[in-house]
């Protein structure tokens, strides 16, 4: 081989290494990192809540749930508590229908202004009767541990609310307004939202919910034209990845194949 | 009078005549070693028929696609719908474009362990990988289109790996052109830029390969004295296991298509990040991602393209026996599993749905 050529080669090589190099070196100088504020921490990988779309409500805000009122396919239940929220909407209103075993509290927020305040409707026993009362509170940040500016005895956002006893279940049904000053919810966004319950303690006042009595979730509300298998699939990280992997397996016996062919059986033609 | 005009050919005879003496098909009146008729060797010609279904298909969907970022999403909704077969060709389109990155990726692997890279057909290696290269981004732009979430999130990490590469990444980014949206510019390299440059790269990538013809086998370059010469075919044997080759995967893709229509996901939503996955070509990228850090999508791509781009002057011994070219082999088989590890393990991962807020 000549000395040119080899000179040549070295320099090819050299230079692939180098450009190698300079790119893994480089890049951390760039300060390319991926930030995890408090908020995508709370909110990363959570259930979502789906609130359908529904131009003429069948909702009404009488203290029961009847079958097909609201979609049973998106009814979120909590874990510890079993308690069930349903929701729908409509072009002004989002319905909540609450349901669970005898619960002394529950609260809804949603944030729609990045998670810098978290609009909070709070219904809570008074004792252990059948009395329920609804109030408006605002958390402001949105952490594990929220403590809540109350609003006053008027009730801007909730415009109905109807609450009974069936057996020992509670229900309660609430119309409260898209468009407040308490948030601004409107269909085609995620909210990060906060459902807490608990069973037996009374809501304290004016201390807030703590972590553990809270579920951190998303609420979205359904577009006219979104396909709401589509959206939960999507917004719940229900994802096949069967074809990734049907794929990725006919490429890789593809390879073998080749591999096989070439290197191992060497037919003679 | 000619002697040849005076011969009285039968009618079918006479029309072939006409045709080849316009349109020159005698060029493809040529002999392949024998080799050049097994599936290995015919991967570039299916890879072909496949971009033929690709274009047709396409030409149908630019009739009723509206490359609005507000309605985008309803008209391939209603492609899918409302346009008589629109299902079917959507579906093929997208079945096709997958098998179209397999049978690429399988017919450069074959090239490599083949080392038909070597001498005289170095350039025709750095156009194939060209083409690989044009496929993939054909591949990326064609997910954008269908603006749903998984569009939105690749057309918004596109644009932040654009600002990541700086003066370099402004062609990719929307600072480009601000009142344009990005999702116009990709239809725009999709059905326009693109197959120009597709259709330029491949005719050189044919007119080599014709004129080179199909490169030995790695391991009987040079038969000796007492061995025969390998058997020679004619070359229109290997259009004809083209076709029949592309045939059967046209059925095959037609199947699916009816069987597992393309999916269409929701319009794109605002307060939320990471909610889905990209189609599997483009997984691994999104495995360096996720254990790295999105930056490093950049060298993962750059660096094995030039990896490839230089492996004619890095690898240039005569040897053409992959057992004999140990070190370039096992490299590109390194490469080539850390691929598929990344794919594997991307397939694992769930979309990690960071809620932003509204």
């Amino acid at each position: 081989m000549s000395e040119h050529r080899l000179v040549s080669r070295g320099v090819c090589r050299i230079s692939l290494a180098l450009i190698s190099f300079a790119i893994l070196t480089v890049s951390p100088m760039l300060g390319v990192t991926g930030v995890q504020g408090s908020l995508e921490d709370l909110f990363s990988g959570v259930t979502t809540l789906l609130a359908p779309y529904s131009p003429h409500s069948t909702v009404n805000v009488d203290g029961t749930i009847s079958p097909g009122e609201y979609n049973s396919n998106v009814t979120y239940t909590t874990s510890d508590t079993g308690i069930s929220l349903s929701l729908i909407h409509d072009n002004d209103s989002l319905f909540v229908g609450i349901e669970g075993p005898s619960w002394r509290w529950v609260a809804l927020g949603v944030s729609s202004d990045n998670g810098s305040t978290m609009g909070f409707i709070v219904i809570a026993r008074a004792g252990y009767g059948s009395e329920y009362l609804v109030q408006e509170r605002l958390a402001s940040p949105v952490t594990e541990e929220m403590t809540f500016l109350p609003l006053g005895a008027h009730l801007e956002v909730v415009k109905e609310f109807k609450a009974a006893m069936s057996g020992n279940d509670s229900i309660v049904e609430l119309q409260l307004s898209l468009e407040s000053s308490l948030w601004s919810l409107g269909p085609g966004v995620v909210y990060p939202t906060v459902v807490a319950s608990n069973l037996t303690a009374p809501f304290g006042f004016p201390a807030g919910i703590s972590g553990s009595d809270a579920h951190f979730v998303g609420s979205y509300l359904l577009r006219p034209g979104d396909d709401l298998k589509n959206v939960n699939d999507l917004l719940n990280g229900k994802i096949s990845q069967i074809p990734s992997l049907i794929a990725a397996a006919i490429l890789t016996i593809g390879i073998v194949a080749i591999f096989t062919e070439f290197v191992v059986r060497r037919r003679k033609l | 009078m000619t002697a040849e005009r005076r011969i009285r050919l039968p009618f079918k005879g006479r029309f072939w005549r006409f045709i080849d003496e316009r349109l020159g098909l005698d060029a493809l009146d040529y002999n392949l070693p024998k080799h050049g008729n097994t599936l290995p060797y015919m991967l570039g010609g299916i890879t072909f028929f496949a971009f033929v279904i690709l274009i047709l298909t396409g030409i149908f969907l630019t009739f009723f696609y509206d490359p609005n970022p507000a309605t985008a999403n309803e008209s391939v909704r209603r492609i899918m719908t409302d346009v008589m077969f629109g299902s079917f060709v959507r579906s093929l389109h997208y079945w096709t474009a997958q098998a179209v990155v397999i049978s690429v990726f399988l017919h450069l692997v074959r090239v490599f362990i083949t080392a038909s890279y070597k001498r005289p057909r170095e350039l025709n290696w750095i156009i194939g990988v060209l083409l690989f290269g044009v496929t993939v981004t054909f591949f990326f732009t064609g997910t954008i289109l269908k603006w749903d979430e998984e569009s939105f999130q690749g057309a918004a990490e596109n644009e932040e790996i654009s600002h990541f590469l700086g003066p370099f990444g402004l062609p990719l980014s929307p600072d480009l052109a601000p009142t344009v949206p990005i999702l116009a510019r990709m239809y725009a390299l999709h059905i326009a830029i693109l197959p120009i440059v597709f259709g330029a790269i491949v005719l050189g990538h044919l007119f080599y390969v014709h004129h080179f013809n199909i490169s030995p086998l790695p391991w009987r370059r040079k038969p000796k004295a007492e061995e025969k010469e390998e058997p020679r075919e004619p070359f229109i044997n290997h259009l004809k296991g083209i076709l029949k080759f592309g045939l059967v995967s046209l059925f095959i893709l037609a199947v699916l298509a009816i069987a597992f229509p393309a999916p269409l996901g929701p319009a794109p939503m605002e307060g939320i990040k990471d909610a889905t996955l990209p189609l599997w070509p483009l997984l691994p990228l999104t495995a360096v991602d996720d254990l790295f850090g999105l930056w490093w999508v950049i060298p993962a791509t750059i660096v094995p393209l030039l990896f490839l781009l230089a492996v004619p002057f890095i690898d240039r011994k005569e040897e053409l026996d992959p057992r004999r070219r140990k070190a370039i082999v096992t490299l590109f088989l390194l490469g080539i599993a850390a691929f598929i590890i990344l794919l594997f393990f991307a397939i694992t991962l769930s979309p990690g749905r960071a809620l932003l807020g509204g």
